[in-house]
């Protein structure tokens, strides 16, 4: 698709877009001069050398790339890295600047090809609307009914789209994801995703039983005074 | 003074303000969740409680969202910091804050009794918890928190939640915040309920409000033989850096030197108490909207106790106190402070004018009889 994915991603319809090994090998040079600036902070910490902090000034553009390849570093210890292995650490961390591109690819292609599904949907809607054939058409109420759960679907092939493309990055070239998490154990996000599990699929289970019930009640139900369209006027049980 | 300065001790000023409407209205509905199993004994009166709050409970909760946002982008490191320390409290917090709004939209769409008894239980816990774990927080950061920075800011946690939450000065300061949730929600209860919830609402709030008295006396002297933090080192124009520039010490009794160089500030918690007892002859005499208004004073003063003890610190460090966490070396940049300062100057008046216009319109006593009709209210 170079005439569409060309201008999405560079604002023109003539500059290149790199590839992946490209990407990496671009990135070479940026994990070394990374390194110098994280290991020149860390030595300004301990001893507030000039020297270190304008090592450090030299190379804070890449600093990001730095703390990225302290993953592969003994401890996570940039300073640690002995000088003849700077190089494979280099080598080791360049796969590390690209997101997972499977995840991305399909995700976003899942959500686009969604957000055409709507797109047709609604344009259907539209053609039997004006043909005043919209509760007639037993196909279309029944398709509309399987895509309730759709958009959300949508949202969250969208959402890892976002999360998934934007790895390894926190903040772009600055922060890596995995640097700016918190150090709190696993227990604790356990307890935490545990919790959000339990309380939201008990949500889930009232909601859809809320919503199966007033649905067998029907529209009729409503009465007269009712304004249709108002969502908040659900509560039809004692009428 | 710096610009920068003053612009840290304004957005310090306004976080309180925050935290006293937060205190205050969220608090008060709070409370009316807590006491709604005892002023309302049949499901019209629970009901009636309930749409006393109704017009405004969710309006309210824009101090909650207000206070976290505040902390957010005017004192990020604080924001970051105090969040993940208290993360269990803070989740379980969370927890009950996420029941809330679904008990107030289910519990009267359907019509059985187990069903709207459940939702009941749903508004003690998402009552007393939240208002709980508020007044704790301050007592455990009276206390100072096990917390500190490596070398790359990175933050460690160096205490475990369960001294934060089985921790008697901080379960004092949250049954406190509880007290006066409960005093300030019944006061409300009174302004808009006949009897038979009228009358019980003044039971409950007045004890409450006695409670709360007692409890914050006994705060103040417990505070004297705790240790307390004393800046010794650090520049109110430095960069907002908690790494450096700062040397703090730990002393006994030292959350009242403060008090001793400016007696004046002895007024604040002068105010706290003089406004809390006069809430309770008030809420006695019958004269509920005059002791709602005596809960603001209540809250100023406990609040502005607590910020006159501890400035400039925010949230103290007991395992690393020099990277302690103060007005100076916590907040925003000058420019984001100055954006900011734009925005609260416009919106915060508005959320006062509004409010108001709400609780003017919707103003009068809910009847029960009424409420039992209106299947379509809460
Ligand atoms: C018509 C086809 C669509 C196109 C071309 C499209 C395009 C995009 C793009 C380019 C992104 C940003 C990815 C990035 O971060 O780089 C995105 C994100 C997203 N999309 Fe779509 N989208 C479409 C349909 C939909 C639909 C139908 C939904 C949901 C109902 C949806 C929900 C989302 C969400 C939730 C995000 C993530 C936002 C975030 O967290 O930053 N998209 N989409």
């Amino acid at each position: 698709m170079p005439f569409v994915l060309t201008p999405l991603i560079t604002h023109s319809f003539t500059t290149p877009i790199t590839g992946m090994i490209e990407l990496e090998d671009a990135a070479a040079p940026r994990i070394e001069s990374g390194i110098a600036a994280v290991s020149a902070l860390r030595r300004y910490e301990e001893g507030h050398q000039a020297a270190d902090l304008e090592m450090f000034h030299a190379h804070q553009n890449d600093m990001g790339y730095g703390l990225l390849a302290s993953r592969h570093a003994p401890n996570q210890d940039v300073t640690a890295i002995p000088p003849e292995q700077i190089q494979s650490v280099v080598e080791q961390t360049k796969p590390d600047i690209l997101p997972n591109v499977f995840v991305t690819f399909w995700s976003f292609r899942l959500m686009v090809f969604l957000g055409v599904f709507f797109f047709v949907l609604f344009a259907m809607a539209s053609y039997l609307s004006l043909k005043n054939q919209l509760e007639r058409n037993r196909l279309f109420l029944k398709i509309c009914m399987w895509a309730i759960p759709l958009p959300i679907l949508a949202t969250e092939f969208g959402w890892i789209t976002a999360e998934a493309g934007r790895q390894p990055w926190t903040v772009f070239e600055r922060l890596p994801t995995f640097m700016s998490a918190s150090t709190h154990s696993v227990s604790y996000m356990l307890f935490s995703l545990a919790g959000f599990t339990v309380l939201y699929s008990i949500f889930i289970a009232v909601e859809l039983y809320l919503m199966f019930k007033f649905a067998r009640l029907g529209p009729e139900a409503h009465g007269q005074h009712d304004h249709g369209a108002d969502a908040d006027h659900l509560s039809i049980v004692a009428h | 003074m710096d610009l920068y300065v003053i612009l840290k001790l304004v957005w310090a000023g306004l976080l309180c303000v925050l935290l006293i409407g937060l205190g205050l209205m969220v608090g008060m509905d709070m409370g009316v969740g807590t006491l709604l199993r005892f002023v309302g004994r049949t499901d019209g009166e629970r009901r009636t409680a309930l749409n006393i709050i109704g017009p405004h409970w969710d309006g309210n909760q824009v101090w909650f969202i207000l206070g976290g946002g505040a902390i957010f982008a005017a004192f990020p490191t604080l924001y970051a910091t105090s969040f993940s320390v208290f993360y269990v409290v803070m989740i379980l917090l969370l927890f009950s804050m996420i029941l809330r709004p679904v008990a107030f939209e289910y519990r009267s769409k359907v019509d059985a009794r187990l069903w709207r008894a459940s939702w009941d239980w749903v508004f003690l816990l998402s009552g007393f918890l939240p208002m709980f774990v508020y007044g704790a927080a301050f007592g455990n950061i009276l206390q100072g928190v096990g917390y500190h920075f490596n070398w790359s800011g990175q933050y460690f946690q160096d205490g475990s939640f369960l001294s934060y939450l089985l921790n008697p000065f901080a379960i004092l300061c949250g049954l406190m915040a509880v007290s006066l949730s409960v005093m300030q929600g019944g006061v409300m209860l009174m302004i808009r309920s006949e009897n038979p919830i009228h009358d019980r609402a003044r039971r409950y709030a007045s004890r409450a409000g006695l409670v709360a008295v007692v409890l914050f006396l006994v705060g103040g002297v417990w505070v004297r033989g705790m240790h307390g933090f004393v800046l010794e080192q650090g520049n109110p124009a430095m960069p907002a850096n908690p790494m450096h520039g700062q040397h703090v010490s730990m002393q006994v009794g030292a959350w009242l030197n403060n008090y001793a160089a400016h007696p004046v500030l002895w007024l604040l918690p002068l105010l706290g108490v003089v406004c809390m007892l006069a809430e309770v002859a008030l809420v006695l005499a019958n004269r509920p909207r005059v002791a709602w208004w005596m809960g603001l004073g209540a809250w100023v003063g406990t609040i502005g106790t607590v910020a006159a003890s501890m400035f400039p610190f925010f949230m103290p460090s007991t395992t690393n106190p020099d990277q302690s966490l103060t007005i100076w070396n916590s907040s925003a940049s000058q420019y984001g402070l100055t954006c900011m300062l734009a925005v609260a100057l416009i919106f915060v008046p508005l959320i006062l004018c509004y409010t108001s216009w709400c609780y003017y319109v919707m103003r009068g006593k809910v009847h029960t009889a009424d409420i039992i009709k209106d299947t379509h209210s809460y």
